[in-house]
């Protein structure tokens, strides 16, 4: 019993220098005060937005040291709104996002890399339509300060754009553009 | 050319005029190779609608990657395997043949719909297992009642499933999904080329594989329509019952008047199946929050 106990201990102190404690910030984004909008170009004529309203997940940022962040973003499908509520059923039907099937967009971040004042590269994996692509985001650090309640909030910024057909999406190639522009626009809460 | 354009020839190059005509290659090639003696046409014709439903599904929806990961890639397996082991029953007359290929049947389809559903049948949602029950209760006894009366799939059957596959392209777009309107648009094509050979030449009917095979496929994307679209269970139920109905009314009539009945009695809840998908996208209730932006419907793409 005894030496059961020795082992497990000496497990965990290992596990815990092995994997020591993240130094920096927790923060979890604020899906109030968080905006994911999509552009797509029609008949390649002009492109119009619509957003995604529910938007959750958390960013461990270390200022010191970026390249230990990581960011995890969870998109819910069925929040797609671009004012027409026949058109946002259209998109979350098979034809575009099958939100029934794959009811999440996600991100999960694989490097973290400091490009300037401010500013960073975060590539990882984005899953749309159960497919997963590996994409840069330029993202940057837009401010950062305690609300009136104490809580300490940063925000982050970052535009890129992806090929839909990457991920399965090839409905009305003709009518809308294969290249979609991605504008996130996260706020977040320090834990 | 302009993407108009492009959308125009899309829709006749690809989903009408590619599959019609892998159906008529397939079968006159077929037919042009003498070997085959009368027996064995109606088998080959089943091999001919089958490689014409292939091509409806894959000229729409893109070549499948293996394992699917959208679930809708698993109908063209689904019917090629249907159409695969049941023509091994219209070759030769195998002893228990009715029973065998009713069991076939019976498992493809089980298989068929548990993969095209498995993600909602994993969440306990009654309404696919209904579909699903809907499926086998009518393909079962097509298959193994009809083959053991000694019937023969005839165009009175065809036209039945190119009713049935109309009235659910239109519910299916009702419902929100064009992509799914499409396929089933275009396996109407295939079927109505196959109903108009079979009607004007009858040694031409094909066997039992296309009509299973043609049932399975409008049956799974029915189903796929009613998981993933807004496809209410009403109309997908009456779509899946329309071909049965059809060819029960049409049995004791012959010719052009079995084949206009067939068509006209599943065309009747095939319609009703469009008009509850309508009812339910709330098009009769007016377009309240078009008033709000201004816009039509045809002008949101």
């Amino acid at each position: 019993m005894k030496r059961s106990l020795r082992t497990a201990a000496g497990a965990l102190l290992a596990t815990l220098l092995a994997f020591p404690a993240f130094a920096g910030e927790t923060l979890k984004i604020d899906t109030g005060h968080t905006s994911v909008l999509f552009g797509i170009k029609h008949f390649n004529i002009a492109r119009f937005w619509g957003a995604f309203r529910d938007v959750s997940g958390t960013i461990d940022f270390d200022p010191a040291d970026p390249t230990k962040s990581k960011v995890n973003i969870e998109i819910k499908v069925d929040s797609v709104s671009t004012g027409i509520e026949k058109r946002d059923n259209h998109i979350k039907s098979p034809d575009f996002f099958n939100a029934k099937q794959f009811p999440t967009v996600t991100f999960a971040s694989k490097s973290v890399k400091k490009t300037g004042e401010n500013e960073y590269a975060v590539t990882g994996d984005l899953t749309i339509r159960g497919k997963s692509k590996e994409v840069t985001i330029p993202m940057k650090n837009t401010g950062n300060g305690q609300d009136p309640f104490g809580k300490f909030r940063r925000g982050f910024e970052g535009t890129f754009t992806i090929n839909r057909t990457d991920f399965g999406i090839d409905f009305m190639q003709d009518g809308l553009s294969k290249e979609v522009d991605l504008m996130l626009s996260l706020e977040a809460v320090k834990q | 050319m302009s993407p108009q354009t492009s959308l125009v020839v899309q829709i006749v190059v690809f989903t009408l005029g590619l599959p019609v005509g892998v159906f008529a290659g397939v079968a006159i090639g077929g037919l042009a190779v003498r070997r085959h003696g009368l027996d064995r046409r109606p088998a080959l014709l089943g091999l001919a609608v089958a490689a014409g439903l292939l091509t409806a599904l894959l000229g729409t929806g893109g070549l499948p990657p293996f394992p699917p990961v959208d679930t809708l890639h698993w109908i063209p397996f689904a019917t090629l395997a249907a159409a695969l082991l049941l023509v091994v029953f219209d070759l030769r007359p195998l002893r228990g043949a009715d029973a065998l290929s009713g069991a076939v049947a019976l498992a493809v389809a089980a298989m068929g719909g548990w993969l095209v559903l498995a993600p909602l049948i994993a969440a306990g949602e009654a309404s696919v297992m209904w579909s699903e029950a809907g499926t086998l209760l009518v393909l079962v006894p097509v298959l193994a009642f009809d083959r053991a009366s000694g019937r023969s799939p005839g165009p009175a059957d065809l036209a039945a499933l190119t009713c049935t596959a109309v009235g659910a392209s239109i519910a299916m777009v009702l419902a929100h999904s064009a992509l799914l309107g499409q396929m089933l648009g275009s396996v109407a094509a295939v079927l109505g080329a196959a109903t108009l050979l079979a009607w004007r030449r009858p040694a031409l009917a094909p066997g039992h594989a296309a009509t299973g095979a043609a049932y399975l496929t409008i049956a799974l994307l029915v189903q796929y329509g009613l998981g993933y679209a807004d496809l209410p269970l009403p109309s997908a139920l009456l779509v899946l019952v329309a071909p049965r109905l059809a060819a029960t009314a049409a049995r004791a009539l012959g010719g052009f008047r079995a084949l206009a009945l067939a068509g006209a009695v599943a065309a009747l809840p095939a319609a009703a199946a469009a008009y509850l998908a309508f009812a339910k996208a709330e098009f009769l209730d007016g377009p309240a929050d078009e008033s709000a932006t201004g816009a039509d419907y045809e002008s949101l793409y």
